[in-house]
């Protein structure tokens, strides 16, 4: 019974050594907070909203208005400047997130339509510019650490020759 | 191997100078008669050999002790001692074990009562020897896949989990060495089971009453491991096996080897495998990202002496995978998962000196696991860590008030759950205590088990939130039992009819609970509840057997009625944010009704038929289907046997799945056809197996609708299975 005993209290002793052993520093990053909007306001220059997106879905009425279902860019000349604006469950206008973690993105399906052009690469605000007359898809993100935290769903987008430019501005008539 | 035999003591007759001794020498992997086996007495060199039927008689022997060794080709030899004291000895049973396989000599003496359950458990429920090397795939899944009863869910090759009777998630509990085995296999389907099944000695699928000695679902069921990584025996010398696997369809291989040195009274063993796979080809072309990697090894000692036996063990298992993407529930570009699990053992055995407790068994295991999945190699999208300690103490009983022999004990379970990345789930501390009792009697032409289980859980998650979208995020406890009860009466020596009666209970995972956000991998946004109350339900089933010399039948209807079932399910609803399918858990109530059968019989004497069916339906109490429920499936195995090579022939008919939730597809039927040969041959005291498998012979394309990929290509096609095994 001695034997067992001692035979006992050398076993726990190794049990110790191993239990306090055999794994890693908690390699876990807590994930930070997350961005989540309800909805998504473009809107032109004069702040207008030019395409509405509320829980998942682009809007054709906002705030008892018609509003577009679709973006244009004129061909081979950049849109006006569109700002990229966010919705809180009240409907109340939120500012996209400022710190560095999160950062602004899209996706073009067919890259060979159009581009988009950012007057400064943080900017939460762009201008498209038509390649080729014809229609495709835009999917705008807002990144968390490489993650999507938000996404719209695709948003038309129809790349056509501006004619209400005035002369050689690269200016957008947005409807 | 195994070996076990069944003494019968007769009485003492001090008037007779020599007997006579007879009896049975039987295949223990499928208790058919070896025939032309050796059964010879050393001292006397005095020798027979056993009839068709596996019978042998020595007659004369003086009376005194001596060492009988029973030997056949293929079959490990066995030594043991008898003693002669009466003018016959009869119905002495020996079961020879197919060289693969080794753990404890069970010596029983005294009248023939073996439980039953046990006997038909070990016919339907059990991988082993032979059987299991031919069965043996690269995960463990794919190893029971043609088990009655047994399906896979598969995200990919490597995420594969076995699925009992329609009943997957923690309802089934994967144990090693009956100790639960440490993953999150059981959380989603792109995750994968830690466990390398190479160098498993045996698989054993447990149901009913005993189910409560390690978990509270009663309906669900075990897939134990066993693999002796703590030696409860010393080997006479040192002894292993050394092999090598290797398949076609995704050009992969695995190398292995298993060491067990005596020493004295102490037993060292070692383990170490390696595995690499390609991605896997199928009949309508590669699957991308299906490929995987892992490394194995464990290391154990014992100390075994008259008063029972002590050990411990320390064991490493890495995997990496790839899961498919590019589909709906998938991540678009696939997702890589890196596991890591370490796991240390201690267990105690102690014989004690009372008439009606004969052991004291204590188990101790602490696992550290960590889980990774990366969407890019330098992004991850998800990371799991999990530090879990837990411990049970054990009772062994004999006769015991009303009871032949039964286990009560209590456990204990401390897991921390560490989540990061890309991943909204609360961390959470839980706590699990547990006391259960299982016991069975004999009576007559009824044999009876029972038992029950009572548990405490108690989950803190790390914070707190009252503001999280879906519920309060708080801590929960729960308060739990189970019980379960089977009888089964002979009807002759051949024929037994019986049931089972149970009330299960689960207490809902971190996950059910405590979801929150996108998952990956499976490109879903899941939503736990909170306020989920216990699953539970009450399960019947009704069995009958027959075994005979040449035929083995047996046929289970089941019905499990849950009056609260925990599932999550498409609620048909996308997220706002992500655009990604909710899958919200919820509690209703639902029915599983089911029939198996299986039927295994020699037709000439090498020749035998199997044949197993399994079918499963499962409604929510609306009546509408409940989503990832297997479709009927039909097993047919002819097999050709002699002492050294078997061949074979199979095929797999799967019904057509067109019952399915909403947003669920169904699945066409389909038949395949696999062929397979073993051969064994020694070389001195080394014993070599070789097993060919040929699966999908026709190439055929087929889903299975258990499996997420099937919605972008069929399951894998042609296929050449080499497994070389040396056991020395």
């Amino acid at each position: 019974m001695k034997k067992i005993i001692h035979l006992i209290g050398i076993l726990l002793f190794i049990s110790i050594f191993f239990l306090s052993g055999c794994n890693e520093d908690n390699p876990t990053i807590q994930p930070s907070e997350h961005f989540e909007p309800e909805g998504w306001v473009l809107r032109d220059a004069t702040q207008r909203p030019i395409l509405v997106v509320w829980q998942g879905y682009i809007q054709t009425l906002w705030q008892g208005n018609s509003i577009s279902d679709t973006l244009y860019a004129p061909l081979n000349a950049l849109s006006d400047h569109i700002t990229v604006k966010f919705l809180d469950a009240k409907k109340g206008i939120m500012n996209p997130p400022v710190d560095a973690e999160h950062e602004f993105a899209w996706m073009i399906t067919d890259t060979t339509f159009f581009e988009i052009i950012r007057d400064n690469p943080t900017d939460w605000a762009f201008h498209l510019k038509g390649k080729k007359e014809g229609k495709t898809t835009l999917e705008l993100q807002v990144l968390h650490l490489g993650h999507v935290d938000v996404r719209t769903p695709k948003i038309p987008v129809i790349i056509k020759e501006d004619t209400t430019a005035p002369d050689q501005l690269n200016l957008l008539h947005i409807q | 191997m195994v070996i076990c035999f069944f003494i019968l003591q007769t009485s003492t007759s001090a008037s007779l100078i020599k007997g006579d001794l007879q009896g049975v020498v039987l295949d223990g992997s499928n208790d058919k008669p070896l025939v032309n086996a050796v059964v010879k007495i050393e001292e006397l060199n005095l020798y027979d050999i056993a009839d068709k039927n596996g019978i042998f008689f020595l007659k004369n022997i003086p009376f005194g002790q001596y060492i009988i060794e029973v030997s056949h080709l293929g079959y490990k030899t066995i030594r043991m001692n008898i003693s002669i004291i009466s003018e016959y000895i009869g119905g002495i049973i020996i079961h020879l074990y197919p060289v693969p396989l080794e753990t404890t000599t069970v010596v029983i003496t005294g009248t023939h009562i073996d439980n039953k359950f046990d006997d038909m458990n070990e016919l339907i429920g059990v991988l082993k020897g032979k059987e299991l090397e031919r069965e043996l795939g690269l995960t463990l899944a794919a190893t029971l896949k043609n088990e009655t009863g047994i399906s896979l869910r598969s995200m990919g090759p490597a995420p594969a989990r076995p699925v009992i009777r329609g009943l997957g998630s923690d309802r089934i509990q994967i144990t090693v060495d009956n100790i639960i085995s440490t993953d999150l296999s059981s959380t989603s389907p792109d995750h994968a089971v830690a466990v390398e099944p190479f160098t498993i000695e045996r698989i054993e699928v447990l149901r009913g009453p005993k189910i409560l000695l390690h978990n509270s679902t009663s309906v669900g069921g075990i897939v134990n491991v066993i693999k002796e990584e703590i030696p409860t025996e010393i080997p006479n010398k040192i002894s292993g096996l050394a092999g090598f696997y290797g398949e076609l369809v995704n050009r992969g291989y695995l190398g292995a080897t298993v060491l067990k040195v005596p020493y004295k009274k102490l037993v060292f063993r070692a383990e170490a495998t390696k595995k690499k796979t390609d991605d896997v080809s199928t009949p309508k072309g590669i699957l991308k990202n299906s490929n995987m990697g892992s490394s194995n090894i464990s290391t154990g000692l014992s100390f075994i002496d008259d008063w029972g036996n002590t050990g411990l063990s320390v064991s490493q298992f890495e995997l990496d995978y790839g899961v498919p993407g590019g589909f709906v529930g998938a991540h678009p570009n696939g997702v890589d998962v890196s596991i890591l699990k370490r796991q240390f053992s201690l267990q105690f055995n102690y014989f004690l000196p009372f008439q009606s407790f004969e052991k004291l068994e204590l188990k101790i295991a602490r696992d550290y696991y960590r889980h990774t999945e990366y969407e890019r190699a330098d992004l991850i999208g998800a990371q799991f860590t999990i530090f879990n300690y837990r411990g049970s103490l054990n009772v062994h009983n004999k006769s015991f008030f009303l009871f032949d022999n039964g286990i009560t004990g209590v456990s204990g379970e401390f897991r921390d759950f560490n989540i990061g990345g890309f991943v909204f789930t609360a961390p959470t501390k839980s706590y699990k205590g547990s006391f259960y009792s299982y016991q069975r009697y004999a009576l007559g032409s009824f044999n009876y088990e029972a038992s029950f289980r009572i548990s405490y859980d108690q989950m803190n998650p790390r914070k707190a939130n009252p503001s999280s979208k879906e519920s309060f995020i708080k801590q929960r406890k729960f308060f739990t039992y189970s019980l379960s009860f089977s009888l089964l009466y002979r009807l002759n020596n051949h024929f037994y009819i019986g049931g089972n009666l149970s009330r299960t209970s689960r207490v809902p995972t971190i996950e059910e609970l405590y979801s929150e956000g996108p998952h990956l991998a499976a490109y879903s946004y899941e939503i736990g509840n909170p306020n989920l109350q216990h699953e539970r339900g009450i399960g019947l089933e009704l069995f009958t057997y027959y075994k005979s010399e040449n035929l083995y039948a047996m046929f289970t209807a089941f019905k499990n009625d849950f009056s609260y079932f925990i599932i999550p399910r498409n609620s048909g609803i996308i997220n706002s944010q992500t655009l990604l399918p909710i899958y919200q858990t919820v509690g209703v109530p639902a029915r599983f009704i089911g029939f198996e059968s299986h039927i295994e019989t020699t037709i000439f004497n090498q020749f035998s038929i199997l044949c197993s069916f399994s079918f499963t339906r499962a409604n929510f109490i609306n009546g509408s289907p409940i989503p990832q429920i297997p479709p009927v499936k039909v097993i047919t195995q002819l097999k050709y046997q002699n002492d050294a090579m078997i061949l074979g022939i199979e095929n797999e008919t799967a019904s057509a799945q067109k019952r399915v939730d909403i947003f669920e597809l169904p699945t066409a039927g389909y038949f395949v056809f696999n062929a397979f040969t073993q051969y064994s041959f020694f070389t001195g005291e080394v014993v070599h197996n070789i097993t060919l498998n040929i699966d999908n012979i026709f190439n055929t394309e087929y889903r299975n609708h258990l499996s997420r990929i099937k919605v972008i290509l069929p399951e894998e096609g042609r296929n050449l299975r080499v497994t070389y095994r040396i056991y020395f």
